[in-house]
């Protein structure tokens, strides 16, 4: 395995007296894609929005890049490599696809706070909007209204804003539910595709998808982590069968 | 000491006063997340219909038509025009209330003037509670602070302790899933209104008659109540109460503090005493006007969802 | 549907060139008074409309920059070097420097608590300038004259309207170049949704503060023009209604389309000048409008106006139809009914009339109404009210189209004028 991107130690979290998760040790490789799954209640979702910054977590360390990331404020996370995508959709109803990919692939250019479009830079911000919309196969609806779009292209445009954002580590909330199994198809495919050559991070619940898309799996367990490996390794691994794949969901 | 004591006393009686109000406010704000510009004009209509009354029921049925009058104003006013702005969203219905506002303050102005009227506490309730020191105190701002503390205590009950006051607290934290249960969400919704209003209303009778009635009143009480309720944290009937009494003791102690900007400035050692007897002579009581706003400020610097607000808003 | 807006550009643009020279005094000084007030309610309207900030006291920026344009019109009396022309830029100044802090506190919350804020805000800056009659001269206020620069003079009429013009157009450009420029378009994502913004690298209540102080900026610098052609401040500027006017004046004319509030300033100005002459109510005639745009068109006129000509162009509907003439007769019929209830009520509850009455012995004298006489105890003048009302309430609950806002969508209007 390369170097390590995104590392957690000993990471805790409780909410008020109860602890939802305890000593969460997870080291995830530059460029890797890493799955994390789990029965309901495992504490899936905490884990992601402490990584995603939601919230602090109430003992250990977050390490991206070797810098402490715990507890920062979104934007300057996201300013440290890391972008999330959200499990609702969070595109912009009232704004272009255009205009939402825009808004991400801005900030990354560092036009944050710009009132003009001049120079060079606007050429190269407009080319990735475009590469983006391209690749997200959206390059027709490019002027609709995002909230206007059908429920699986916001959920394209959505991750294309995380990506667009440039950002290194790329967190996706359940990127497939709620979709028709095309369109579950198509989307793996585009994930694969915009991926390449960034660590992904994801949480999701479609054996599929996760077998199909993650390099490796953690299974959390009420809040630990029971096991991490390869998806081979994982359907093979016996605890895995009785503790999540055994009671019933296959 | 007994002027402080007084000042106080004084102040404790207008926080209370400022609950009456700020309460229902918050309460609205908690279970159907309106922010209730016209609240304060609730206040001023509460004193207005009392003392159009007063003729005709005596200063007591003045009260009691004032606060049933305006319960049932807040109630028209919730059915007949909130309800249906409200799927434009929130902002759409602060809209709304700021026009309603704007529109009583002039009803009221065609009805009986720009100027303040003649309503005032009976001769009958004019005598002395008690003294403190030399001081006699009117009986009358007792009873306003009797009310506030029993009406209080009425909600707390009745939210508290019957079945009605569960489902209304569970509404406040979420109305869809009490819908879901298959309560009326929207007769709550309405009922709550109008005691709210009803609330104002009472307070308006009472305090009107003590202080003054005028078409200005809604404006000039409705900006502190806005400040009470972010101290307080909206939503929260708790926070609500510290920061009525916090304000209003802090605004009539400060009255009775005797000293200048000037003499704190070069007690400090920020302006030579020169400049503290000339330019800067100026009491520090003057700033009463302005302290709730600059607590308001200290509040949002420092916990910005007030002292007992939670996240939501 | 484009020809026809540029048609109307046209028209406008000529009436506002050839107004010095057909129009008297009197329409001058409304029309200056117009275009200050669009300029205060398009400023305002940057944090309503773009940013969706609520903001219920906006007087206290305008306030201050009339306040900062006497002082600085002071100095140049007493020999300043500023140019006179320039002047609005100092309320602009002082209008930023405030919006920023008042903004950085403001923005630290937002939707209600926003709102709230801004009024406890405004109410602050109204307290101390009540009391600090040293720097806001109290009841009185102060005075200032304008001072000639150079070839211009500038004691005129014309030359106050030539120059709140010249601004009006200026402002107008900056806007709208704002609201389509890259930082525009953030600021409308924050509207849209305030998190995923942050999520996407960007600090939004450092942008939610620049905002504030840009509209701010510009209100103050509509109070920089109103001390240019008043040549005086008071205290009175930071009261409420100041507030509430561009309020008003914004959502009357329609949020949701860039020149909707100059269409909103254009109508209440004209209306409070018109009106305040003709009944002592006008406020409440105010109030009520504002009441029935809110319930039935929340979009505004401006919005209302845009959306027909979406719906001509695309052939859904007749640019005028006789739907819109029943809405015609019906608000005509409600408005008269009205007068009539108001201008009565209103005139027996006087004391002017009570006065009257007592001199009269106990007989109550006629009430002046749309130019009859009307005895107020008869129930005729009740009747043609309560009647006129009735019918006029009456239409429109019976027409299915105009009982409900049509779903107009206030913020898909917001948005496509963004664009």
């Amino acid at each position: 395995m390369s170097a390590t991107t995104l590392s957690l130690s000993s990471v805790q979290k409780s909410f008020a007296m109860v602890r939802v998760l305890e000593a969460i040790d997870l080291d995830i490789a530059k460029g890797e894609r890493h799955a994390l799954i789990g029965p309901n209640g495992a504490g899936k979702s905490t884990l992601f929005n402490l990584i995603s910054g939601a919230f602090a977590p109430t003992s250990g360390s977050i390490q991206l890049n070797g810098a402490s990331v715990a507890g920062l404020v979104p934007h300057k996370l996201n300013r440290a490599g890391l972008g999330r995508s959200f499990q609702i959709t969070h595109v912009f109803d009232k704004l272009t696809v255009r205009e939402n990919i825009r808004l991400a692939v801005m900030g990354r250019f560092g036009k944050r706070w710009s009132f003009l479009r001049r120079g060079a830079v606007w050429d190269e911000i407009d080319r990735e909007t475009d590469a983006l919309i391209a690749g997200a196969n959206l390059s027709p609806q490019s002027e609709t209204n995002a909230g206007d779009l059908a429920y699986s292209e916001q959920r394209a445009v959505e991750i294309c804003m995380t990506v667009g954002t440039g950002a290194e580590v790329i967190l996706l909330d359940e990127p497939t539910a709620g979709m028709s199994r095309e369109e579950t198809a198509h989307i793996i495919t585009f994930i694969r595709r915009i991926t390449e050559g960034r660590t992904l991070v994801m949480v999701e619940h479609d054996m599929d998808v996760v077998f199909n898309l993650a390099d490796r799996v953690s299974v959390l367990v009420n809040g630990r982590i029971l096991v991490t490996g390869t998806p081979s390794e994982i359907r093979s691994d016996a605890r895995v069968r009785e503790a999540y794949l055994g009671d019933g969901e296959h | 000491m007994e002027t402080l004591l007084v000042a106080l006393l004084n102040g404790l009686i207008y926080g209370l006063l400022l609950f009456m109000i700020s309460s229902g406010l918050t309460l609205i704000f908690g279970m159907m997340g309106i922010l209730n510009f016209a609240h304060a004009s609730f206040y001023m209509l509460g004193a207005y219909l009392a003392f159009t009354a007063i003729h005709m029921f005596g200063f007591w049925g003045g009260v009691v038509f004032g606060t049933l009058g305006v319960a049932l104003i807040g109630f028209v006013c919730e059915r007949y025009l909130l309800r249906h702005v409200r799927r434009f969203g929130h902002v759409q219905e602060l809209l709304l209330t700021f026009g309603l506002f704007f529109a009583f303050e002039e009803v009221v102005k065609l009805f009986y003037g720009p100027y303040a009227v003649a309503y005032s506490v009976p001769e009958s309730l004019r005598f002395t509670a008690f003294h403190i020191g030399e001081v006699s105190y009117p009986f009358f701002r007792v009873l306003i602070g009797l009310t506030a503390i029993v009406m209080f205590a009425a909600i707390f009950c009745l939210l508290r302790f019957t079945r009605i006051g569960l489902v209304v607290r569970a509404a406040v934290l979420n109305p869809t899933m009490v819908q879901a249960l298959g309560y009326n969400v929207s007769v709550i919704f309405s009922a709550m209104f109008a005691v709210g209003a009803g609330l104002a209303g009472l307070a308006g009778a009472m305090g009107g008659a003590y202080y003054t009635t005028n078409p200005n009143m809604a404006t000039e009480l409705g900006v502190i109540v806005f400040v009470v309720v972010v101290v307080g944290g909206l939503g929260s009937l708790g926070g609500a109460l510290i920061a009525s009494l916090l304000i209003g003791v802090l605004v009539s102690a400060i009255v009775y503090v005797d000293v200048t900007f000037g003499q704190i400035l070069s007690a400090v050692g920020l302006v030579s005493d020169e400049v503290a007897r000339s330019t800067l002579d100026v009491p520090l009581s003057s700033a009463a006007g302005v302290l709730p706003f600059l607590l308001m400020l200290l509040v949002l610097m420092f916990r910005p969802q007030g002292i007992a607000g939670d996240e939501r808003a | 549907m484009k020809t026809v807006l540029y048609i109307g550009a046209a028209i406008a643009a000529a009436a506002l060139l050839a107004l010095p020279i057909f129009g008297d005094l009197g329409t001058m000084n409304l029309v200056i008074k117009i275009m200050i007030a669009a300029i205060f309610a398009l400023g305002f309207n940057l944090l309503w409309g773009q940013a969706g900030l609520p903001s219920f006291g906006h007087a206290a920026y305008y306030g201050i920059g009339t306040f900062a344009t006497i002082y600085m019109m002071n100095a140049i009396d007493r020999g300043g070097w500023f140019p006179t022309p320039l002047l609005p830029l100092v309320g602009a100044g002082a209008g930023f420097a405030f919006g920023l802090v008042a903004g950085w506190f403001a923005t630290i919350r937002s939707g209600v608590y926003f709102a709230m804020i801004t009024v406890a805000l405004a109410e602050l800056v109204s307290a101390i300038a009540l009391k600090w009659e040293g720097l806001f001269g109290g009841e009185a206020g102060i005075r200032s004259i304008r001072t000639d620069w150079g070839p211009f003079s500038f004691q005129s009429t014309t030359s106050v309207y030539w120059l709140t013009l010249i601004w009006m157009l200026l402002v107008m450009a900056f806007l709208f170049g704002l609201q389509r420029s890259p930082f525009g378009l953030v600021v409308r994502g924050i509207r849209e949704r305030e998190l995923r913004v942050r999520f996407l690298g960007y600090d939004t209540h450092r942008v939610k503060t620049l905002v504030f102080a840009i509209s701010a900026a510009v209100s103050g610098l509509a109070g920089g023009l109103l001390a240019i052609s008043d040549e005086s401040a008071s205290m009175v500027l930071f009261q409420g209604s100041g507030s509430a006017f561009v309020v008003l004046n914004t959502v009357i004319g329609g949020a949701g389309v860039f020149l909707g509030p100059v269409i909103g300033a254009a109508l209440t100005t004209s209306f409070a000048y018109f009106g305040a002459n003709l009944s002592h109510f006008w406020m409440l005639y105010l109030g009520i409008a504002f009441v029935v745009t809110v319930m039935y068109a929340p979009q505004g006129i401006g919005g209302a106006i845009a959306q027909r000509a979406r719906a001509v162009k695309a052939g859904e509907k007749a640019a005028f139809g006789t739907g819109d003439l029943i809405g015609i007769v019906a608000f005509a019929l409600t408005f008269l009914g009205l007068i009539f209830l108001i201008e009565i009520t209103g005139t027996i509850c006087s004391e002017q009339y009570r006065a009257s009455i007592a001199s009269a012995k106990g007989v109550w004298p006629p009430v002046r109404l749309l130019g009859y006489d009307f005895n107020p105890l008869s129930p005729l003048p009740w009747l043609i009210g309560l009647l006129s009302l009735g019918a006029g309430i009456a239409i429109v609950v019976a027409q299915p189209h105009l009982r409900r806002p049509r779903l107009l969508d206030l913020v898909t209007t917001k948005a496509e004028a963004g664009k």
